[in-house]
C-alpha cells in the first residue's frame, strides 16, 4: 500500500471495515475515542473501544501528505459507514439503542459525532479521485451528508442546548459548502464520461468493450440536489446564487425540480411575499430547510405591505386564522408571538377563524405609534429581528 | 476618419500573399505612413487572402529576429514577435502562441504611449491584438476545461496583463483610444469570469479621467465607443440601474453601423429589459427585424396584462435570460403584468357595474381572476394588490375586514 506522495500513482483504498484496528486501538490509549465507540459497561475514565462500532476519525487531508492505502476505506466501505451512521446514531437523541455505552446522548452530540464520521467517509472518497469519482458510493455519500446537514441545520438552528457543545450556523453551512463543491463536480464529470462514452460507441459503432459498455450511475436525486443548492444559496449566500446559475446547463435549468427553485428565487427577489410564502407552506420539508434562511424575511415584509395598505384612518382587523396561513406559521403561537414582536394586538374572539383578531390600528392612535411597521421607514425592511428559534412550519412538517 | 482605408496600392498589397520579406517591407510602410486598418488587412491571416505561415517561406530563419530586423527600427519588435506567433500557431503550440501574444501586446501598447499625438493609427492593431490574445486564451482554457480541471486559468491571467496595461494607459492624457479599449478588454474578461464587482472600480476609474481631462468618450473612434457604451450599459443592467442603463446601451444602439446586425442584436438583448422595465414596449418589427422573438409573447403579455402568458415564456426562456444575466429583471416585469391585470379587471367591473359604478370594489373578481391566471388564493391575491398599492402602482387601499379595494377616484 504505497501512498500516491511517494509513486505518483492513483490511490485505492484497502479498509474494508470502518475504521482499522490500528486506529481504535491508538485512540483507545490516547483516550480519543467518542462515547459511539466505547464498550458497554467500560469505565468512562478509561474507556475501551468496541471494535466493532468504531469509526474512522477525520483528519485533514494535505498534499504532502502520506497515505497508506490500508488506512484508506474502499469506496464500497465508505458508503457501509454512511449507512451504519444513518440508521445507527442519526436517531440516538430520541432512540438510544442497548449496544451503545451511552444511553442519553443530546442531538447536538449526535451530530457532533457525525459531522466528524461523514467528513471523513468523504475525504477517504476524495484520496481516490479520479477513480472514485463516478463511482454510484460517491455521489451517494455526498448526497447523504448534504441531507443530514440540512435535517440538523433544522434540529439545531435556535434551540438552547444544556449540553457544553453549541451548534454554529456558519459552520453548519461551511460543512454545506463542502460537500456541495465535489458533488456538482460528480455530476458534471459523470455527464461528460457518459458523453465521452456515447461518442466512441459511435466511432466504435456501437461495439464497445465490456468495461466501456458498462452504463454509468446516474443519480436519481441529482435534480432534487440542484434545487436544494439554489434555495441554499438564495437563503444564506445570495450573491453567488445568479453565477451559479448561469453556470448550470440548460438541461437542468430547465428540469421543473430546478425551475420551481429558480421561481421561488424569483419571487423572493422580486417582492413576491405571497407566492413565497405559498411556496413555503406547501413544500416539503427538505426544500423547505432550504427556503428557511429567508422565511423570516419574507413574513416581516409581506407583512409591512399589509400594514402600509389598510384604512389607516378607520383601522382595520383581519382573523389571526387568515395571518396565521398567509405568513406561513405553523403555529398559533408562532404567529401570535411574531406579530406581538412587531407591535400589532391580537384580540382573542371565539368566533372567528384561529380564534382571535389581528388588529390593524386608527392611524394617531397609541397602538400605531407603537407599531414599528407602521411608524418606522417606509422603506421596505431589510432584516427580520425576530428571535431565531424553530420555525413551526417546519417542525410541523418534520412532525 | 483616421482609421479609413486610404492606399490602394497598400490594399492590393495586403490582398495578395506576400513572401516574408515583401510582408515585413509592407509592414514598415504602412507603419510609416501610419495606416492602421491596412495593417490589420495585411497581418490579419482572415483578411489577407488566407495567408498562411507556410506561404511566407521562413526558410529556417528565426522568425522574431528577421522580423525585428526587416520591420523597420521603430515597430519591427513588435512585427517580429507576431510573427514569431504565427510559428507557434502553426506548431500547434498554444501556450507559446499566447505568451507570444501578450508580448507583442505589451510592446505595441508600450509603443503606442510613446507615439507622438493620440496615436489613433495605432489603434486597430491594438484591438486585433488584443482579439487574438483572448481567442487564444479561450481556446486553452477549453482545452483544460474537458480534463475537468478548473476552467479560465489562461483567461485569468489574461486579465493580469490587461490590468497592468490599464494601470500604464490610465496615466497618459493622449491615449485615450486604448485606454478605453483595454477597458472593455476587462470588462468582458469580467462578465465572462463572472466577477461583476470588479467593473465598477474600472469604469469609476475611466469616468474620473475622462472628466478629469475634459473628454468625452463619444469622441473615440466607434468600435471603441460602442464597445465601452454596450459594456458599461451592461454592467448598469446587472447593478439594476436601468436610467443609465438604458441611457449608454441606446447611445451603443444608435451608433452602432446599422449593417452590424449581431452587434445590436447584442445590445438589444440588454436594451429592450430595460426599456420594458422603463415602461417602453418595443415593436413587433424591431423585434423581428433582430430575432428577438424570445421577448414577442412577453410584450404581448405585459400589453395585454396576461399573466398567464408571462408566466409561460418566462418559464421557457429562463434559461436563456438567466445565462444573459437578465432573468431577475425579466422578472420584475411580473408585477407591470399584474398591474395591467388589475386595471382591466377594475375596468371590467366598473363597466359591468355601469351608472352604479363606485370607486369601492369588491375583492372577489380580483381573487376569481388572479387565481384563473397564476393560481393565486386569496392571501397571495391580497399580498400583490398590496405590493402594487405600495409600489405605487395602484391607488388606493385594501379593507381586509369588509374585503374591499378602494381606488382613488383618479
Amino acid at each position: 500500500g504505497v501512498s500516491p506522495a511517494f509513486d505518483g500513482a492513483p490511490l485505492v483504498g484497502e479498509l474494508e471495515g470502518m475504521c482499522s484496528l490500528e486506529e481504535a486501538k491508538e485512540r483507545q490509549m490516547t483516550r480519543q475515542l467518542d462515547k459511539f465507540e466505547w464498550k458497554v459497561g467500560t469505565d468512562i475514565r478509561h474507556p475501551e473501544v468496541n471494535a466493532a462500532l468504531a469509526t474512522k476519525k477525520y483528519q485533514r487531508s494535505s498534499a504532502d501528505k502520506a497515505y497508506r492505502s490500508s488506512d484508506v476505506r474502499t469506496v464500497d466501505s465508505c458508503w457501509r459507514t454512511m449507512e451504519y451512521l444513518m440508521t445507527e446514531i442519526l436517531d440516538f437523541d430520541v432512540n438510544p439503542k442497548p449496544a451503545y455505552a451511552m444511553q442519553k446522548v443530546p442531538y447536538i452530540e449526535v451530530y457532533s459525532y457525525l459531522r466528524d464520521r461523514t467528513r471523513s467517509c468523504r475525504v477517504d472518497l476524495h484520496l481516490q479521485q479520479p477513480r472514485s469519482t463516478t463511482h454510484r458510493c460517491f455521489l451517494d455519500t455526498h448526497e447523504c451528508c448534504l441531507r443530514f446537514e440540512m435535517l440538523s441545520l433544522f434540529l439545531l438552528t435556535g434551540g438552547s442546548s444544556s449540553s457544553t457543545e453549541k451548534y454554529d450556523v456558519k459552520l453548519g453551512l461551511k460543512a454545506i459548502s463542502q460537500t456541495i463543491e465535489p458533488l456538482l463536480n460528480a455530476y458534471q464529470v459523470a455527464k461528460e464520461k457518459a458523453l465521452a462514452k456515447s461518442i466512441l460507441a459511435e466511432c466504435m459503432g456501437g461495439l464497445l468493450g465490456e468495461e466501456d459498455a458498462e452504463e454509468e450511475y446516474v443519480s436519481p436525486f441529482e435534480m432534487a440536489m440542484h434545487r436544494y443548492v439554489i434555495l441554499l444559496l438564495m437563503s444564506f449566500s445570495s450573491e453567488g446564487l445568479l453565477q451559479h446559475l448561469a453556470k448550470l446547463s440548460r438541461d437542468i435549468l430547465s428540469h421543473p425540480l430546478v425551475s420551481f427553485a429558480t421561481q421561488v428565487f424569483a419571487a423572493f427577489s422580486t417582492d413576491d411575499y405571497g407566492m413565497f410564502l405559498r411556496v413555503y407552506r406547501q413544500a416539503d420539508f427538505l426544500t423547505a430547510v432550504a427556503m428557511s434562511g429567508v422565511a423570516d424575511l419574507a413574513r416581516v415584509r409581506a407583512l409591512f405591505l399589509l400594514v402600509r395598505t389598510y384604512p389607516q384612518p378607520v383601522g382595520d382587523k383581519l382573523s389571526l386564522a387568515r395571518i396565521q396561513t398567509f405568513l406561513a406559521f405553523g403555529s398559533a403561537e408562532h404567529a401570535r408571538g411574531f406579530l406581538a414582536f412587531h407591535g400589532l394586538r391580537v384580540q382573542d374572539d371565539p368566533a372567528v377563524g384561529g380564534g382571535a383578531w389581528v388588529l390593524l390600528p386608527k392611524k394617531g392612535s397609541a397602538d400605531a405609534a407603537a407599531c414599528p411597521l407602521l411608524a418606522g421607514s417606509a422603506k421596505m425592511p431589510d432584516k427580520c429581528e425576530y428571535p431565531q428559534s424553530a420555525d413551526s412550519m417546519l417542525v410541523a412538517k418534520f412532525e | 476618419a483616421a482609421l479609413e482605408p486610404a492606399c490602394s496600392a497598400a490594399a492590393a498589397m495586403a490582398r495578395a500573399p506576400p513572401s516574408l520579406g515583401a510582408l515585413c517591407a509592407a509592414f514598415r510602410r504602412l507603419a510609416e505612413s501610419e495606416e492602421g486598418v491596412q495593417l490589420v488587412h495585411l497581418l490579419d491571416p482572415l483578411r489577407s487572402g488566407k495567408v498562411l505561415l507556410r506561404d511566407l517561406h521562413p526558410g529556417g530563419r528565426n522568425l522574431e529576429e528577421f522580423g525585428a530586423q526587416q520591420g523597420g527600427e521603430a515597430y519591427g519588435q513588435a512585427l517580429g514577435l507576431y510573427l514569431a506567433c504565427l510559428q507557434a500557431k502553426a506548431d500547434g503550440e498554444g501556450v507559446r502562441e499566447l505568451e507570444l501574444l501578450c508580448t507583442c501586446l505589451k510592446t505595441w501598447v508600450q509603443m503606442y504611449i510613446e507615439a507622438e499625438g493620440t496615436g489613433l493609427w495605432m489603434t486597430p492593431w491594438l484591438i486585433f491584438l488584443c482579439n487574438a490574445a483572448r481567442m487564444a486564451a479561450t481556446q486553452l482554457d477549453q482545452a483544460k476545461r474537458s480534463e475537468a480541471t478548473s476552467s479560465d486559468a489562461y483567461l485569468k491571467k489574461l486579465v493580469e496583463i490587461h490590468r497592468e496595461l490599464f494601470q500604464k494607459l490610465n496615466k497618459e492624457r493622449t491615449k485615450r483610444a486604448g485606454h478605453v479599449w483595454v477597458c472593455c478588454e476587462l470588462l468582458r474578461a469580467y462578465f465572462k469570469l463572472g466577477q461583476i464587482s470588479q467593473c465598477s472600480f474600472l469604469l469609476t476609474a475611466v469616468s474620473q479621467s475622462l472628466n478629469r481631462d475634459g473628454f468625452n468618450p463619444t469622441e473615440l473612434p466607434k468600435a471603441i465607443s460602442v464597445t465601452f457604451f454596450y459594456y458599461w450599459g451592461k454592467h448598469c443592467v446587472f447593478t439594476h440601474n436601468l436610467r443609465d442603463a438604458d441611457e449608454k446601451l441606446t447611445w451603443a444602439f444608435n451608433n452602432c453601423p446599422s449593417k452590424c446586425k449581431g452587434n445590436r442584436r447584442k445590445i438589444l438583448l440588454y436594451l429592450v429589459p430595460c426599456k420594458l422595465r422603463l415602461g417602453v414596449l418595443p415593436t413587433p418589427d424591431l423585434l423581428h427585424a433582430y430575432d428577438l422573438a424570445i421577448f414577442v409573447d412577453i410584450v404581448r403579455a405585459i400589453r395585454e396584462g396576461n399573466v398567464r402568458l408571462f408566466a409561460e415564456k418566462m418559464e421557457e426562456h429562463a434559461a436563456d435570460f438567466i445565462k444573459m444575466g437578465t432573468y431577475l429583471i425579466m422578472m420584475k416585469l411580473k408585477f407591470t403584468v399584474l398591474r395591467s391585470l388589475t386595471r382591466n379587471v377594475h375596468r371590467e367591473v366598473r363597466r359591468q357595474k355601469g351608472d352604479n359604478a363606485a370607486h369601492k370594489l369588491d375583492i372577489q373578481p380580483f381573487e376569481s381572476v388572479f387565481s384563473w391566471q397564476d393560481g393565486c388564493d386569496a392571501d397571495e391575491t391580497a399580498c400583490i394588490i398590496s405590493n402594487l398599492i405600495y409600489q405605487g402602482a395602484v391607488k388606493g387601499y385594501l379593507s381586509h375586514e369588509h374585503r374591499k379595494i378602494v381606488f382613488a377616484k383618479d
